[in-house]
Protein backbone atom coordinates (compact mmCIF):
# COMPACT_ATOMS: atom_id res chain seq x y z
CA UNK A 1 0.00 0.00 0.00
CA UNK A 2 1.25 3.48 -0.80
CA UNK A 3 2.22 5.57 2.13
CA UNK A 4 0.67 9.01 2.37
CA UNK A 5 2.83 11.96 1.25
CA UNK A 6 1.29 14.26 3.76
CA UNK A 7 -0.24 13.42 7.11
CA UNK A 8 -1.90 15.95 9.34
CA UNK A 9 -2.75 14.87 12.85
CA UNK A 10 -4.82 16.76 15.40
CA UNK A 11 -3.80 20.07 13.94
CA UNK A 12 -4.92 23.13 15.88
CA UNK A 13 -4.09 26.60 14.64
CA UNK A 14 -4.76 29.86 16.39
CA UNK A 15 -4.90 33.30 14.82
CA UNK A 16 -4.60 35.88 17.56
CA UNK A 17 -6.98 34.65 20.27
CA UNK A 18 -9.29 32.82 17.86
CA UNK A 19 -8.89 29.12 17.15
CA UNK A 20 -9.20 28.84 13.37
CA UNK A 21 -8.57 25.11 12.97
CA UNK A 22 -9.23 22.57 15.67
CA UNK A 23 -8.02 18.96 15.79
CA UNK A 24 -7.83 18.60 12.04
CA UNK A 25 -6.82 15.24 10.58
CA UNK A 26 -6.04 14.65 6.94
CA UNK A 27 -3.92 12.23 5.03
CA UNK A 28 -2.94 12.80 1.41
CA UNK A 29 -1.68 10.01 -0.81
CA UNK A 30 0.64 10.53 -3.76
CA UNK A 31 -1.29 11.59 -6.83
CA UNK A 32 -4.40 12.75 -5.02
CA UNK A 33 -5.88 16.19 -5.39
CA UNK A 34 -7.65 17.31 -2.24
CA UNK A 35 -10.12 20.16 -2.54
CA UNK A 36 -10.74 22.39 0.45
CA UNK A 37 -13.95 24.35 0.58
CA UNK A 38 -15.86 26.31 3.16
CA UNK A 39 -16.98 29.89 3.74
CA UNK A 40 -14.50 32.75 3.95
CA UNK A 41 -12.67 32.84 7.24
CA UNK A 42 -13.10 29.14 7.98
CA UNK A 43 -9.35 28.61 7.81
CA UNK A 44 -8.63 27.35 4.29
CA UNK A 45 -5.77 29.74 3.63
CA UNK A 46 -4.60 29.40 7.23
CA UNK A 47 -4.34 25.63 6.74
CA UNK A 48 -2.23 26.04 3.60
CA UNK A 49 0.02 28.60 5.30
CA UNK A 50 0.47 26.30 8.27
CA UNK A 51 1.35 23.38 6.02
CA UNK A 52 3.95 25.53 4.28
CA UNK A 53 5.37 26.42 7.68
CA UNK A 54 4.66 30.14 7.27
CA UNK A 55 2.69 30.13 10.51
CA UNK A 56 3.03 27.88 13.51
CA UNK A 57 0.44 25.39 14.60
CA UNK A 58 -0.60 25.50 18.21
CA UNK A 59 -0.86 21.76 18.46
CA UNK A 60 -0.71 18.62 16.36
CA UNK A 61 1.73 17.46 13.75
CA UNK A 62 2.33 17.60 10.02
CA UNK A 63 4.51 14.97 8.42
CA UNK A 64 5.74 14.99 4.87
CA UNK A 65 7.28 11.97 3.19
CA UNK A 66 9.73 12.62 0.37
CA UNK A 67 11.08 10.33 -2.34
CA UNK A 68 14.69 11.01 -1.43
CA UNK A 69 14.48 10.07 2.22
CA UNK A 70 13.20 7.22 4.34
CA UNK A 71 12.38 9.40 7.31
CA UNK A 72 9.57 11.90 6.89
CA UNK A 73 9.82 15.56 7.82
CA UNK A 74 7.79 16.19 10.92
CA UNK A 75 6.48 19.53 12.02
CA UNK A 76 5.10 19.31 15.50
CA UNK A 77 4.56 21.90 18.16
CA UNK A 78 7.97 21.30 19.67
CA UNK A 79 10.02 19.60 17.01
CA UNK A 80 11.98 21.60 14.55
CA UNK A 81 13.01 20.26 11.17
CA UNK A 82 16.68 20.91 10.61
CA UNK A 83 16.20 23.03 7.54
CA UNK A 84 13.02 25.00 6.85
CA UNK A 85 13.90 26.27 3.38
CA UNK A 86 14.51 22.72 2.16
CA UNK A 87 11.30 21.54 3.79
CA UNK A 88 9.35 24.24 1.97
CA UNK A 89 10.78 23.16 -1.37
CA UNK A 90 9.17 19.77 -0.84
CA UNK A 91 5.80 21.36 -0.14
CA UNK A 92 5.41 24.54 -2.14
CA UNK A 93 2.68 27.03 -1.41
CA UNK A 94 1.19 28.95 -4.29
CA UNK A 95 -0.48 32.05 -2.87
CA UNK A 96 -3.83 33.27 -4.08
CA UNK A 97 -2.46 36.43 -5.62
CA UNK A 98 0.47 35.57 -7.87
CA UNK A 99 3.56 37.45 -6.79
CA UNK A 100 6.25 38.28 -9.30
CA UNK A 101 9.45 40.23 -9.01
CA UNK A 102 7.79 42.93 -11.07
CA UNK A 103 10.85 44.56 -12.60
CA UNK A 104 12.54 41.28 -13.56
CA UNK A 105 11.83 39.32 -16.72
CA UNK A 106 9.66 36.23 -16.77
CA UNK A 107 12.78 34.08 -17.27
CA UNK A 108 14.44 35.63 -14.23
CA UNK A 109 11.27 35.06 -12.26
CA UNK A 110 11.17 31.43 -13.28
CA UNK A 111 14.81 31.03 -12.30
CA UNK A 112 14.24 32.62 -8.89
CA UNK A 113 14.30 29.30 -6.95
CA UNK A 114 17.76 28.59 -8.39
CA UNK A 115 19.13 31.59 -6.49
CA UNK A 116 18.33 30.15 -3.08
CA UNK A 117 20.90 28.19 -1.14
CA UNK A 118 18.37 25.50 -0.38
CA UNK A 119 18.54 24.67 -4.08
CA UNK A 120 20.70 21.56 -4.28
CA UNK A 121 21.94 21.25 -7.87
CA UNK A 122 20.70 17.96 -9.25
CA UNK A 123 21.11 16.57 -12.78
CA UNK A 124 17.61 17.66 -13.71
CA UNK A 125 17.82 21.23 -12.60
CA UNK A 126 20.87 23.11 -13.78
CA UNK A 127 19.94 26.42 -15.38
CA UNK A 128 19.79 25.08 -18.94
CA UNK A 129 17.63 22.15 -18.02
CA UNK A 130 15.56 24.40 -15.81
CA UNK A 131 14.81 26.69 -18.75
CA UNK A 132 14.02 23.67 -20.89
CA UNK A 133 11.52 22.38 -18.34
CA UNK A 134 10.09 25.86 -17.96
CA UNK A 135 9.60 26.08 -21.72
CA UNK A 136 7.84 22.73 -21.78
CA UNK A 137 5.50 23.73 -18.96
CA UNK A 138 4.78 27.10 -20.56
CA UNK A 139 3.75 25.32 -23.74
CA UNK A 140 1.50 22.99 -21.77
CA UNK A 141 -0.12 25.94 -20.02
CA UNK A 142 -0.71 27.66 -23.34
CA UNK A 143 1.81 30.44 -22.79
CA UNK A 144 4.02 31.64 -25.63
CA UNK A 145 7.78 31.28 -25.17
CA UNK A 146 8.14 34.91 -26.27
CA UNK A 147 6.86 35.87 -22.82
CA UNK A 148 10.20 34.80 -21.30
CA UNK A 149 11.81 38.10 -22.23
CA UNK A 150 8.89 40.25 -21.04
CA UNK A 151 9.08 42.19 -17.83
CA UNK A 152 6.91 40.31 -15.35
CA UNK A 153 5.08 43.43 -14.17
CA UNK A 154 3.64 43.97 -17.65
CA UNK A 155 1.94 40.57 -17.76
CA UNK A 156 -1.78 40.16 -17.21
CA UNK A 157 -2.86 38.78 -13.84
CA UNK A 158 -3.87 35.53 -15.52
CA UNK A 159 -0.45 35.15 -17.14
CA UNK A 160 1.26 35.91 -13.84
CA UNK A 161 -0.85 33.30 -12.12
CA UNK A 162 0.24 30.63 -14.58
CA UNK A 163 3.90 31.72 -14.56
CA UNK A 164 4.04 31.53 -10.79
CA UNK A 165 2.40 28.10 -10.92
CA UNK A 166 5.10 26.98 -13.37
CA UNK A 167 7.76 28.40 -11.06
CA UNK A 168 6.36 26.31 -8.22
CA UNK A 169 6.22 23.16 -10.37
CA UNK A 170 9.82 23.59 -11.53
CA UNK A 171 11.00 22.92 -7.99
CA UNK A 172 9.41 19.47 -8.33
CA UNK A 173 7.80 19.42 -4.91
CA UNK A 174 6.21 16.33 -3.38
CA UNK A 175 3.15 18.35 -2.49
CA UNK A 176 1.70 21.47 -4.00
CA UNK A 177 -0.54 23.79 -1.99
CA UNK A 178 -2.75 25.91 -4.23
CA UNK A 179 -4.81 28.84 -2.95
CA UNK A 180 -7.43 29.74 -5.55
CA UNK A 181 -5.01 28.89 -8.38
CA UNK A 182 -7.37 29.75 -11.22
CA UNK A 183 -9.12 32.83 -9.80
CA UNK A 184 -7.73 35.12 -12.50
CA UNK A 185 -8.09 32.77 -15.46
CA UNK A 186 -10.60 32.54 -18.27
CA UNK A 187 -12.59 29.33 -18.67
CA UNK A 188 -10.28 27.80 -21.29
CA UNK A 189 -7.16 28.41 -19.22
CA UNK A 190 -8.86 26.97 -16.15
CA UNK A 191 -9.43 23.71 -18.03
CA UNK A 192 -5.80 23.66 -19.19
CA UNK A 193 -4.41 24.29 -15.69
CA UNK A 194 -6.64 21.61 -14.19
CA UNK A 195 -5.64 19.01 -16.76
CA UNK A 196 -1.90 19.76 -16.51
CA UNK A 197 -1.98 19.48 -12.71
CA UNK A 198 -4.09 16.32 -12.88
CA UNK A 199 -1.58 14.79 -15.31
CA UNK A 200 1.33 15.66 -13.00
CA UNK A 201 -0.51 14.12 -10.09
CA UNK A 202 -1.21 10.96 -12.08
CA UNK A 203 2.24 10.62 -13.69
CA UNK A 204 4.60 11.92 -11.03
CA UNK A 205 2.57 11.23 -7.92
CA UNK A 206 2.37 14.92 -7.07
CA UNK A 207 0.04 15.46 -4.13
CA UNK A 208 -2.12 18.57 -4.39
CA UNK A 209 -4.16 20.43 -1.82
CA UNK A 210 -6.30 23.07 -3.47
CA UNK A 211 -8.49 25.77 -2.00
CA UNK A 212 -11.30 27.07 -4.17
CA UNK A 213 -14.61 28.86 -3.78
CA UNK A 214 -15.80 27.19 -6.94
CA UNK A 215 -17.69 24.02 -5.96
CA UNK A 216 -18.00 22.94 -9.59
CA UNK A 217 -14.26 23.17 -10.02
CA UNK A 218 -13.60 21.08 -6.92
CA UNK A 219 -16.20 18.52 -8.02
CA UNK A 220 -14.70 17.97 -11.45
CA UNK A 221 -11.01 18.31 -10.50
CA UNK A 222 -10.42 16.81 -7.09
CA UNK A 223 -10.10 13.21 -6.08
CA UNK A 224 -11.29 14.04 -2.56
CA UNK A 225 -12.83 17.03 -0.87
CA UNK A 226 -12.97 18.42 2.59
CA UNK A 227 -15.40 21.01 3.81
CA UNK A 228 -13.56 22.89 6.53
CA UNK A 229 -16.76 24.42 7.90
CA UNK A 230 -18.57 21.16 8.48
CA UNK A 231 -15.29 19.29 8.63
CA UNK A 232 -16.50 16.37 6.57
CA UNK A 233 -14.33 14.57 4.06
CA UNK A 234 -15.92 13.09 0.99
CA UNK A 235 -14.63 11.20 -1.99
CA UNK A 236 -15.45 12.28 -5.47
CA UNK A 237 -18.37 10.01 -6.39
CA UNK A 238 -17.55 9.81 -10.07
CA UNK A 239 -13.81 9.61 -9.70
CA UNK A 240 -12.40 6.15 -10.10
CA UNK A 241 -8.78 7.10 -9.47
CA UNK A 242 -7.21 4.64 -7.05
CA UNK A 243 -5.89 7.54 -4.95
CA UNK A 244 -9.43 8.29 -3.83
CA UNK A 245 -8.86 6.05 -0.86
CA UNK A 246 -6.20 8.39 0.39
CA UNK A 247 -8.26 10.58 2.63
CA UNK A 248 -9.01 9.26 6.03
CA UNK A 249 -9.51 12.61 7.60
CA UNK A 250 -12.24 13.63 9.91
CA UNK A 251 -12.46 16.61 12.13
CA UNK A 252 -13.85 16.37 15.58
CA UNK B 1 27.30 65.45 47.79
CA UNK B 2 24.79 67.05 45.49
CA UNK B 3 24.90 70.31 47.31
CA UNK B 4 28.63 70.54 47.10
CA UNK B 5 28.51 69.71 43.41
CA UNK B 6 26.07 72.51 42.82
CA UNK B 7 28.12 74.98 44.78
CA UNK B 8 31.20 74.09 42.81
CA UNK B 9 29.32 74.50 39.55
CA UNK B 10 28.13 77.95 40.38
CA UNK B 11 31.67 79.07 41.09
CA UNK B 12 33.35 77.50 38.09
CA UNK B 13 30.51 78.47 35.84
CA UNK B 14 30.94 82.10 36.67
CA UNK B 15 34.67 81.87 36.09
CA UNK B 16 34.28 79.98 32.80
CA UNK B 17 31.95 82.56 31.27
CA UNK B 18 34.73 84.77 29.91
CA UNK B 19 36.66 82.25 27.87
CA UNK B 20 34.34 82.63 24.84
CA UNK B 21 35.88 84.15 21.73
CA UNK B 22 32.65 85.35 20.15
CA UNK B 23 30.95 88.59 21.15
CA UNK B 24 28.68 87.91 24.12
CA UNK B 25 24.93 88.34 23.61
CA UNK B 26 22.85 90.27 26.10
CA UNK B 27 19.12 89.98 26.89
CA UNK B 28 18.30 92.79 24.44
CA UNK B 29 20.02 90.93 21.60
CA UNK B 30 17.92 87.87 22.35
CA UNK B 31 14.76 89.97 22.45
CA UNK B 32 15.51 91.34 18.99
CA UNK B 33 16.05 87.76 17.78
CA UNK B 34 12.67 86.84 19.27
CA UNK B 35 11.12 89.54 17.10
CA UNK B 36 12.35 87.60 14.09
CA UNK B 37 10.03 84.76 15.06
CA UNK B 38 7.18 87.25 14.77
CA UNK B 39 7.85 87.35 11.03
CA UNK B 40 6.99 83.67 10.89
CA UNK B 41 3.91 84.35 13.04
CA UNK B 42 2.79 87.16 10.74
CA UNK B 43 3.06 84.89 7.71
CA UNK B 44 1.02 82.25 9.49
CA UNK B 45 -1.72 84.79 10.29
CA UNK B 46 -1.64 86.29 6.81
CA UNK B 47 -2.03 82.97 5.04
CA UNK B 48 -4.29 81.51 7.76
CA UNK B 49 -1.96 78.61 8.29
CA UNK B 50 -3.12 78.21 11.91
CA UNK B 51 0.47 77.61 12.92
CA UNK B 52 0.66 80.44 15.47
CA UNK B 53 0.10 78.30 18.52
CA UNK B 54 2.56 75.64 17.41
CA UNK B 55 5.03 78.36 16.50
CA UNK B 56 4.81 79.91 19.94
CA UNK B 57 5.28 76.54 21.62
CA UNK B 58 8.18 75.67 19.33
CA UNK B 59 9.86 79.01 19.98
CA UNK B 60 9.43 78.64 23.73
CA UNK B 61 10.80 75.11 23.57
CA UNK B 62 13.82 76.37 21.66
CA UNK B 63 14.55 78.92 24.36
CA UNK B 64 13.87 76.67 27.35
CA UNK B 65 15.60 73.56 26.00
CA UNK B 66 18.70 75.41 24.86
CA UNK B 67 19.03 77.45 28.06
CA UNK B 68 18.59 74.28 30.07
CA UNK B 69 21.24 72.39 28.13
CA UNK B 70 23.50 75.44 28.36
CA UNK B 71 23.34 75.39 32.14
CA UNK B 72 23.62 71.60 32.35
CA UNK B 73 26.69 71.64 30.11
CA UNK B 74 28.30 74.43 32.11
CA UNK B 75 27.72 72.36 35.24
CA UNK B 76 29.08 69.14 33.69
CA UNK B 77 32.09 70.91 32.17
CA UNK B 78 32.95 72.32 35.54
CA UNK B 79 32.81 68.94 37.30
CA UNK B 80 35.69 67.53 35.25
CA UNK B 81 34.91 63.91 36.11
CA UNK B 82 33.91 60.98 33.86
CA UNK B 83 30.69 59.86 35.60
CA UNK B 84 28.58 63.00 34.95
CA UNK B 85 29.86 63.14 31.36
CA UNK B 86 28.81 59.53 30.80
CA UNK B 87 25.42 60.21 32.37
CA UNK B 88 24.83 63.16 30.08
CA UNK B 89 25.89 61.03 27.10
CA UNK B 90 23.49 58.30 28.14
CA UNK B 91 20.65 60.80 28.48
CA UNK B 92 21.44 62.19 25.03
CA UNK B 93 21.41 58.71 23.51
CA UNK B 94 18.12 57.87 25.24
CA UNK B 95 16.52 61.05 23.92
CA UNK B 96 17.87 60.33 20.44
CA UNK B 97 16.56 56.75 20.55
CA UNK B 98 13.15 58.03 21.59
CA UNK B 99 13.15 60.57 18.76
CA UNK B 100 14.31 58.01 16.20
CA UNK B 101 11.67 55.48 17.16
CA UNK B 102 8.76 57.95 17.07
CA UNK B 103 9.48 59.14 13.53
CA UNK B 104 8.72 55.98 11.49
CA UNK B 105 5.03 55.40 10.78
CA UNK B 106 5.26 51.82 12.05
CA UNK B 107 6.85 50.19 15.03
CA UNK B 108 7.18 46.87 16.85
CA UNK B 109 7.36 45.86 20.48
CA UNK B 110 10.39 47.31 22.20
CA UNK B 111 11.64 48.85 18.97
CA UNK B 112 13.18 51.59 21.08
CA UNK B 113 15.47 49.01 22.68
CA UNK B 114 16.79 48.11 19.21
CA UNK B 115 17.30 51.78 18.43
CA UNK B 116 18.91 52.44 21.77
CA UNK B 117 21.38 49.56 21.33
CA UNK B 118 22.11 50.75 17.80
CA UNK B 119 22.81 54.33 18.85
CA UNK B 120 24.75 53.46 21.97
CA UNK B 121 27.08 51.21 20.00
CA UNK B 122 27.39 53.11 16.73
CA UNK B 123 27.28 56.71 17.97
CA UNK B 124 29.31 56.41 21.14
CA UNK B 125 31.92 54.09 19.63
CA UNK B 126 32.48 56.41 16.68
CA UNK B 127 32.66 59.42 18.97
CA UNK B 128 35.14 57.75 21.29
CA UNK B 129 37.29 56.61 18.36
CA UNK B 130 37.39 60.16 17.04
CA UNK B 131 38.11 61.83 20.36
CA UNK B 132 40.58 59.16 21.45
CA UNK B 133 42.47 58.31 18.25
CA UNK B 134 42.10 61.32 15.97
CA UNK B 135 41.77 64.35 18.20
CA UNK B 136 43.64 62.74 21.08
CA UNK B 137 41.61 64.29 23.86
CA UNK B 138 43.13 64.00 27.33
CA UNK B 139 41.61 63.10 29.67
CA UNK B 140 39.44 60.91 27.47
CA UNK B 141 36.19 62.12 28.99
CA UNK B 142 36.81 65.82 28.42
CA UNK B 143 33.18 66.95 27.93
CA UNK B 144 34.07 69.96 25.78
CA UNK B 145 34.86 67.48 22.98
CA UNK B 146 32.79 64.41 23.79
CA UNK B 147 29.41 66.03 24.26
CA UNK B 148 29.22 68.28 21.20
CA UNK B 149 30.70 65.58 18.97
CA UNK B 150 28.30 62.96 20.29
CA UNK B 151 25.48 65.46 19.79
CA UNK B 152 26.37 65.92 16.15
CA UNK B 153 26.76 62.20 15.54
CA UNK B 154 23.46 61.46 17.27
CA UNK B 155 21.56 64.21 15.49
CA UNK B 156 22.60 62.87 12.11
CA UNK B 157 22.61 59.15 12.74
CA UNK B 158 19.16 59.26 14.31
CA UNK B 159 17.85 60.65 11.03
CA UNK B 160 19.49 57.81 9.14
CA UNK B 161 18.42 55.18 11.63
CA UNK B 162 14.80 56.31 11.69
CA UNK B 163 14.67 56.46 7.87
CA UNK B 164 16.11 52.96 7.64
CA UNK B 165 13.73 51.66 10.30
CA UNK B 166 10.80 53.37 8.61
CA UNK B 167 11.63 51.79 5.29
CA UNK B 168 12.35 48.32 6.53
CA UNK B 169 9.09 48.14 8.51
CA UNK B 170 7.13 49.60 5.63
CA UNK B 171 8.69 47.13 3.23
CA UNK B 172 8.16 44.10 5.46
CA UNK B 173 4.45 44.96 5.58
CA UNK B 174 3.93 45.99 1.98
CA UNK B 175 6.20 43.37 0.44
CA UNK B 176 5.06 40.58 2.75
CA UNK B 177 3.51 38.67 -0.18
CA UNK B 178 6.79 38.82 -2.11
CA UNK B 179 8.81 37.79 0.93
CA UNK B 180 6.47 34.90 1.69
CA UNK B 181 6.50 33.88 -1.97
CA UNK B 182 10.29 33.55 -1.75
CA UNK B 183 10.08 31.70 1.55
CA UNK B 184 7.55 29.31 0.00
CA UNK B 185 9.96 28.62 -2.83
CA UNK B 186 12.72 27.65 -0.42
CA UNK B 187 14.40 30.97 0.32
CA UNK B 188 15.97 31.37 3.74
CA UNK B 189 14.73 34.30 5.80
CA UNK B 190 17.94 36.12 4.92
CA UNK B 191 17.48 35.55 1.18
CA UNK B 192 13.86 36.62 1.35
CA UNK B 193 14.54 39.76 3.39
CA UNK B 194 17.78 40.89 1.76
CA UNK B 195 16.25 43.22 -0.85
CA UNK B 196 14.08 45.03 1.69
CA UNK B 197 16.98 45.34 4.11
CA UNK B 198 19.49 46.60 1.57
CA UNK B 199 17.05 49.21 0.31
CA UNK B 200 16.38 50.36 3.88
CA UNK B 201 20.10 50.81 4.59
CA UNK B 202 20.48 52.66 1.31
CA UNK B 203 17.62 55.06 2.16
CA UNK B 204 19.10 55.72 5.58
CA UNK B 205 22.49 56.58 4.13
CA UNK B 206 21.31 58.94 1.40
CA UNK B 207 20.97 62.08 3.58
CA UNK B 208 24.55 61.93 4.86
CA UNK B 209 25.90 61.23 1.36
CA UNK B 210 23.92 64.21 0.09
CA UNK B 211 25.24 66.32 2.96
CA UNK B 212 28.82 65.30 2.21
CA UNK B 213 28.28 66.18 -1.45
CA UNK B 214 27.10 69.74 -0.89
CA UNK B 215 28.98 70.63 2.27
CA UNK B 216 30.88 73.90 1.90
CA UNK B 217 28.99 74.79 -1.29
CA UNK B 218 25.36 74.87 -0.29
CA UNK B 219 25.73 74.49 3.45
CA UNK B 220 28.22 75.72 5.99
CA UNK B 221 27.97 73.26 8.85
CA UNK B 222 27.05 74.60 12.27
CA UNK B 223 30.13 73.34 14.02
CA UNK B 224 32.52 74.92 11.57
CA UNK B 225 30.56 78.16 11.62
CA UNK B 226 30.61 78.08 15.39
CA UNK B 227 34.36 77.63 15.54
CA UNK B 228 34.88 80.46 13.08
CA UNK B 229 32.54 82.71 15.09
CA UNK B 230 34.56 81.86 18.17
CA UNK B 231 37.66 83.15 16.42
CA UNK B 232 39.24 79.94 15.14
CA UNK B 233 41.33 79.80 11.98
CA UNK B 234 38.87 78.75 9.21
CA UNK B 235 41.29 76.11 7.91
CA UNK B 236 41.52 74.55 11.37
CA UNK B 237 37.74 74.67 11.61
CA UNK B 238 37.48 72.96 8.22
CA UNK B 239 39.78 70.15 9.35
CA UNK B 240 37.51 69.50 12.29
CA UNK B 241 34.50 69.58 10.02
CA UNK B 242 36.04 66.98 7.71
CA UNK B 243 36.62 64.68 10.67
CA UNK B 244 33.06 65.27 11.83
CA UNK B 245 31.53 64.55 8.43
CA UNK B 246 33.38 61.25 8.15
CA UNK B 247 32.51 60.39 11.70
CA UNK B 248 28.83 61.03 10.99
CA UNK B 249 29.02 58.99 7.78
CA UNK B 250 30.55 56.05 9.63
CA UNK B 251 28.09 56.20 12.53
CA UNK B 252 25.10 56.62 10.20
CA UNK B 253 25.93 53.72 7.91
CA UNK B 254 26.80 51.43 10.79
CA UNK B 255 23.64 52.56 12.58
CA UNK B 256 21.41 51.96 9.55
CA UNK B 257 22.83 48.49 9.07
CA UNK B 258 22.53 47.64 12.72
CA UNK B 259 18.93 48.81 13.19
CA UNK B 260 17.89 46.90 10.08
CA UNK B 261 19.62 43.75 11.34
CA UNK B 262 18.07 44.09 14.79
CA UNK B 263 14.62 44.59 13.27
CA UNK B 264 15.24 41.55 11.06
CA UNK B 265 16.14 39.46 14.10
CA UNK B 266 12.94 40.51 15.81
CA UNK B 267 10.61 40.12 12.84
CA UNK B 268 11.79 36.86 11.31
CA UNK B 269 11.56 33.69 13.37
CA UNK B 270 14.18 30.96 13.53
CA UNK B 271 11.67 28.92 11.52
CA UNK B 272 12.18 31.31 8.61
CA UNK B 273 8.78 32.93 9.00
CA UNK B 274 7.98 36.59 8.59
CA UNK B 275 6.17 37.77 11.70
CA UNK B 276 4.57 40.79 10.06
CA UNK B 277 1.84 40.73 12.71
CA UNK B 278 4.40 42.09 15.15
CA UNK B 279 4.63 45.31 13.14
CA UNK B 280 1.96 47.85 14.01
CA UNK B 281 1.00 51.36 13.07
CA UNK B 282 1.98 53.86 15.68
Amino acid sequence: MTQPVLEIENLTVRAGDRIVLRDLNLSVEPGSIIGLSGPSGCGKTTLLRTLAGLIDAEDGSISLRTRDSETPWVLAANSEPPDWPTFRRHMVLQQQRAVMIDDATVRENLRLPLRFRSHAPAPHDNAGDWDHQAGALMAQFGLSASLLKSVAGTLSVGEQQRISLIRALLIQPEALLLDEPTSALDADSVTVVESVISALARDRGLAVVVVSHDRDQLNRWCTDQMDLASCVVSHAPDNSEPVAAGVGGRVT
Amino acid sequence: MNISLLAQTGMDGAAGGEAVGALALGPIDLAIAAALVLVAGAISLLLRLHLEQRLIIAALRTVVQLLLIGYVLRWVFALDRPAPVLIVMLLMITAAAYAAVTRPSRTYDRAWVSVFITLIICASLTTLVVTGLIIGVTPWYQPQYLIPLLGMVLGNSLTGVSLALDHVLDSLVKDAPRIEMMLSLGASRWEAARDSMAEAVRRGMIPIINAMTVVGIVSLPGMMTGQILAGANPVEAVKYQIVVMFMIAAATSAGCMMIVLLAYRRLFTSRHQLNSGAIRKR
